[in-house]
């Protein structure tokens, strides 16, 4: 069974519209890669059915999300780009709150990952630093044994210590089989450690979506001169960016000229290139 | 459903709190006022009643009401909720003050001023949450506050046209019908509930 299958999704507002179909298999994380306004928010907030789409169709966990779905969000765990906890809570309290709301919560695993991130029990969460406040959201989402977790920008205002803490959770988190994650992030480095699955999103519509290491496997990084660079089939060229030393371009590793040093790709600068030849 | 109660008595007592303590006092002013001044008597009444709502702009302001979006609450249970709410700290003020003022007016033998408070205070305590709760949640906080001042003005408005009729209403007239007021203000308020349950299941946030 597959975690979340979205089919012909669609949603419209002035000025942006989403076109989307994507799938996450249980036990593997899927990064949500975009810039802002990519439309990452837009498709969470559709798989959590927390709005209408105008097409398509989405079902998690084995279920179809537009029919009675808040019992099936028992066993999503979430973190929401804009916080969401009442701000005179202290971790203590919501602890409280989530025991009443979620049928599964556990407070010994909730008080755990409090400590394991350093959080403060007693601070009330507007008095909570950016980093913290997402280190409880995080805290929540662990705490209720969730089989799907569905974070939105989970790591922003994380320092890189801490984010790495965080990424290696979730990377745990996976370890069961019928697990899995749905992570967007701007933080391409964090999605690169720990995603099975990259998908990008760009201006609404899906630029790629493909295993990672298949991805690294079948792409490479190239310096070339201009004029090793318009002989390539352009076919074969994913993206490139031109400087006044050449051209770094992605292709795909069989139409690379012999002789040209490879260098492997990262996620960050695929999509980069990416967006930049969608842009030319 | 738990939780979110849970939740509701906790940001009671931090963004209510002085609410309750003017309550309180009140109520205690109400003990040594007039039998004919109501003023101390209403406002712990209305208080209670508003409460519960405006703990919704705290919740818009936090984000809360999208969270809840994403953890396994339906928008049916978090509408039950807020009236439950506001039906709970109406009645718990309206059962304080009519104890209250049972305890001041019925050893003078005014058991008809008991009961035109009786009669008069679900009016006032569930008739503004009744409008309020709806329009919110259909229009967010700002909106809900306008309607809310817009009400209050048509309801003072009422009451002097009402105060007038009676005082210019022949003597041998039939005494008005006041027990039907929390009647009234019960059914108004059901209404509403039922209402806010279809607005917010519809609304996207």
């Amino acid at each position: 069974m597959n975690a979340i299958e979205i089919h012909g999704l669609e949603k419209r507002y002035p000025g942006f519209d989403l076109k989307l179909d994507l799938t996450l298999p249980q036990g593997c994380i899927l990064g949500l890669i975009g810039e802002n306004g990519a439309g990452k928010s837009t498709t969470i907030k559709a798989v959590l059915g927390m709005l209408r789409p105008d097409a398509g169709s989405i079902r998690v966990l084995g279920r179809d999300n537009s029919r009675d779905f808040a019992p099936v969000r028992e066993e999503i765990g979430v973190v929401l780009d804009e916080g969401g906890f009442p701000a005179c809570l202290s971790a203590r309290k919501l602890g409280k709150v989530m025991a009443g709301v979620y049928k599964n919560w556990d407070p010994e695993a909730y008080e755990a990952t409090l400590k394991k991130l350093s959080l403060p029990e007693d601070k009330a969460y507007k008095d909570l630093s950016l980093g913290m406040k997402r280190k409880l959201a995080i805290a929540v989402a662990l705490s209720h044994r969730a089989k799907l977790l569905i974070l939105d920008e989970p790591t922003s205002g994380l320092d890189p210590v801490v984010r790495d803490e965080v990424v290696e959770l979730f990377s745990d988190f996976t370890r069961q089989e019928d697990h899995a994650v749905l992570i967007s992030s701007h933080i391409v480095s964090d999605l690169e450690k720990i995603c099975d699955y990259v998908a990008f999103l760009h201006k609404g519509r899906l630029l790629l979506y493909e295993e990672k290491d298949a991805l690294r496997e079948r792409c490479a990084l190239v310096q070339l001169s201009r004029s090793e660079f318009a002989a390539l089939d352009r076919a074969s060229v994913i993206g490139h960016r031109e400087s006044p030393y050449g051209v770094s371009a992605i292709v795909r590793r069989e139409a690379v000229p012999a002789g040209v040093t490879v260098e492997p790709v990262s996620i960050e600068d695929l999509f980069v290139l990416m967006v930049k030849e969608g842009q030319q | 459903m738990k939780g979110l109660i849970r939740k509701d008595f906790y940001m009671i007592w931090e963004y209510g709190r002085m609410l309750l303590l003017m309550s309180a006092v009140f109520l205690g002013m109400s003990l040594f006022a007039s039998d004919d001044n109501f003023f101390f008597v209403v406002y712990p009444v209305l208080f209670a009643g508003i409460l519960p709502v405006t703990l919704i702009s705290y919740e818009e302001r936090d984000g809360w009401n999208r969270m809840c979006d994403a953890m396994p609450v339906s928008r049916r249970m978090q509408v039950n909720e807020r009236c439950l709410m506001t039906a709970f700290c109406f009645l718990v003020l309206y059962l304080l003050t009519l104890g209250l003022q049972a305890a001041v007016l019925l050893p003078k033998g005014n058991a008809e001023k008991l009961k035109e408070l009786a009669c008069l205070l679900p009016g006032v305590g569930l008739l503004a949450p009744a409008v309020m709760i709806p329009v919110t949640l259909r229009w967010g906080v700002e909106k809900g506050r306008f309607v809310y001042y817009v009400f209050i003005g048509v309801i003072v408005a009422l009451g002097l046209i009402g105060a007038n009729a009676l005082s210019n209403a022949p003597a041998d007239a039939a005494p008005p019908a006041l027990w039907l007021l929390p009647l009234l203000a019960v059914l108004l308020f059901a209404l509403s509930w039922l209402l806010s349950i279809r607005i917010y299941e519809k609304r996207e946030l």
